[in-house]
């Protein structure tokens, strides 16, 4: 989860070194504990840093993690060669090493040379049978060949044995909705806020696909669970409050004629829709012309 | 947390230094022969002074308080991390390599 | 999991279950509070008996000034607070109440120090 004030720092330290000021180091610790994919960024200073030799000798030890992260980030970018460089430099230091394998893997993938890399991670794996990450590259070969298919029933094998992990989970959802499987993608996510119930962004995208499958049932807890997102964001997010007065309006389309036994949501709707329209007031002015029509043609606001 | 330290520093000059005044004093009043019942003013004073500044002290150098609340504005969920275990290289990047200058000096 | 971030689970907490979760927050921030109130609380409790001993406060006196000592204590910890309790702690006993008399040993200690230093020898 990566909060305000660590975005913040992120970003002010990285327009401090593009802009010449030191704490390129300190940036890139920063990127790699965020999880963040800025790999130009990455690229560039981390080359910085490996080509002078008073720098590289200064970080000690973790000259090799720089040399992983390097050689990532330059997969990222279409860079092979330096990514090759790292890679034979990691190899020199670190022979027969499972995480340089990895590397070395993942290079023959940036290649796009798929059964190479697949042969590797199958000789890798009968070492490590239960290595984590090399069973997730082989989701993302399948993924990145085209075959979701394959790459869901992968996915799903590796679920079975690692049910605690919350990325694998969130991925699996995504890629059910890529395929618009969208019970199975509401099954993910249910998993993910069942494990962290706290995190508001489950929630809101657990709304949204069961807002795509529509049907009464899935309408009325999309709005359920827009609301609770609303609750633990402190009516920050905007798009939550859009999904309460989108939802609604559908909602009340279905159950046209339809004997109301309504609970108390009556007053949920125009206190969505009033927090919308003062939160475009603060920070979009002038798009609020647009916002009071759109509510207006929905009759959520007169 | 360089005032607080400053101000630390100063209250702890005016406590050693009012010590030292009391101590002169008690000496001359054994000298004197009178009962001690408090010390003189100034150094009542002084101690004072050094105990408003060690209190700034104490309540600016262990750091500002950090709020709890989850949708504050710095501890608010603003992205998930990006899932870099699936990763995929073959995006549109692929098409324009990034600056052919820059290599790695081995 | 390989590639673990174990602050992730570490930074929420929950106190309390009535149902609504107002008690929902950040567990990590909340104890570098506490310890922040702490050191604090223990720095003026130090302080406050080497006013006491220089003072030459004795018997019940000293243990009255000890009081007035953490009484100031949580009035400035509640200023420090912009006395907004609930954005920094999840309810007022922690700076009014929490470690009232844990820096009681410290206060003493330093008292008679600093009464033997000044007074005695």
């Amino acid at each position: 989860m990566v909060g305000a004030t660590e975005e913040a720092r992120l970003n002010q330290l990285e327009s401090q070194v593009d802009n010449g000021g030191g704490g390129a180091w300190e940036y890139l610790c920063l990127v790699r504990k965020l999880k963040a994919r800025r790999s130009e960024k990455v690229l560039r200073h981390g080359i910085f840093i490996l080509n002078s030799h008073i720098a590289r000798s200064k970080l000690g030890g973790e000259e090799w993690t720089l040399y992983e992260q390097v050689a990532v980030a330059a997969m990222d970018c279409h860079r092979n060669d330096i990514a090759n460089d790292c890679i034979e430099a990691l190899s020199k230091k670190f022979p027969g090493s499972i995480r340089v394998g990895r590397l070395k893997g993942m290079l023959l993938e940036a290649k796009g040379a798929w059964p190479d890399a697949e042969k590797i991670y199958a000789q890798l794996l009968v070492d490590n049978p239960l290595d984590q990450i090399i069973l997730k590259r082989k989701v993302a070969i399948a993924k990145a060949q085209g075959n979701l298919a394959a790459a869901v029933e992968y996915l799903n094998n590796y679920l079975e044995t690692f049910m605690a992990d919350h990325d694998a989970w969130r991925e699996l959802a995504e890629l059910y909705i890529s395929i618009q499987m969208y019970k199975q993608a509401a099954f993910c996510y249910e998993e993910l806020i069942l494990s962290q119930p706290t995190v508001p962004l489950y929630h809101l995208a657990y709304a949204d696909v069961l807002y795509t499958m529509g049907g009464l049932e899935n309408l009325q807890a999309a709005k359920k669970y827009y609301a609770s997102t609303i609750n633990l964001t402190g009516g920050k997010n905007t798009r939550a409050l859009y999904g309460i007065c989108l939802s609604s309006v559908a909602i009340n389309q279905l159950t046209k004629g339809r004997n109301k036994d309504e609970k108390d949501s009556a007053d949920l709707q125009p206190l969505a829709a009033e927090a919308l329209l003062k939160d475009y007031k603060e920070r979009a002015p002038e798009k609020l012309p647009l916002v009071t029509a759109m509510l207006r043609n929905i009759k959520l606001v007169s | 947390m360089g005032v607080g330290f400053i101000a630390g520093v100063l209250g702890g000059l005016l406590f050693a230094h009012a010590a030292y005044s009391t101590i002169q004093y008690r000496g001359m009043l054994k000298i004197m022969e009178e009962e001690f019942s408090g010390p003189p003013t100034n150094v009542v004073i002084e101690l004072l002074l050094g105990f408003v500044l060690c209190m700034v002290a104490g309540l600016a150098v262990p750091g500002k308080f950090h709020s709890i609340l989850p949708d504050s504005e710095e501890n608010r969920v603003v992205s998930l991390p990006s899932n870099l275990d699936f990763m995929i290289f073959n995006h549109r990047g692929r098409l324009s390599p990034f600056d052919p200058e820059l290599k790695l000096k081995t | 999991m390989a590639v673990q971030d174990s602050t992730r689970s570490s930074s929420e907490g929950k106190s309390g279950d009535d149902g609504e979760d107002l008690s929902i927050f950040h567990a990590e921030n909340l104890q570098n509070n506490m310890k922040s109130i702490y050191y604090s609380r223990t720095f003026l409790s130090i302080m406050g008996g080497v006013v006491a001993g220089i003072w030459g406060f004795t018997g019940l006196m000293g243990f009255v000034f000890y009081l007035l000592i953490m009484a100031i204590a949580s009035l400035g910890l509640l200023a420090k607070a912009k006395f907004s309790v609930g954005n920094y702690f999840d309810s007022w006993n922690r700076i009014i109440l929490d470690g009232f008399f844990g820096g009681l040993m410290s206060f003493v200690l330093f008292w008679t120090f600093a009464y033997d230093i000044v007074h005695i020898f």
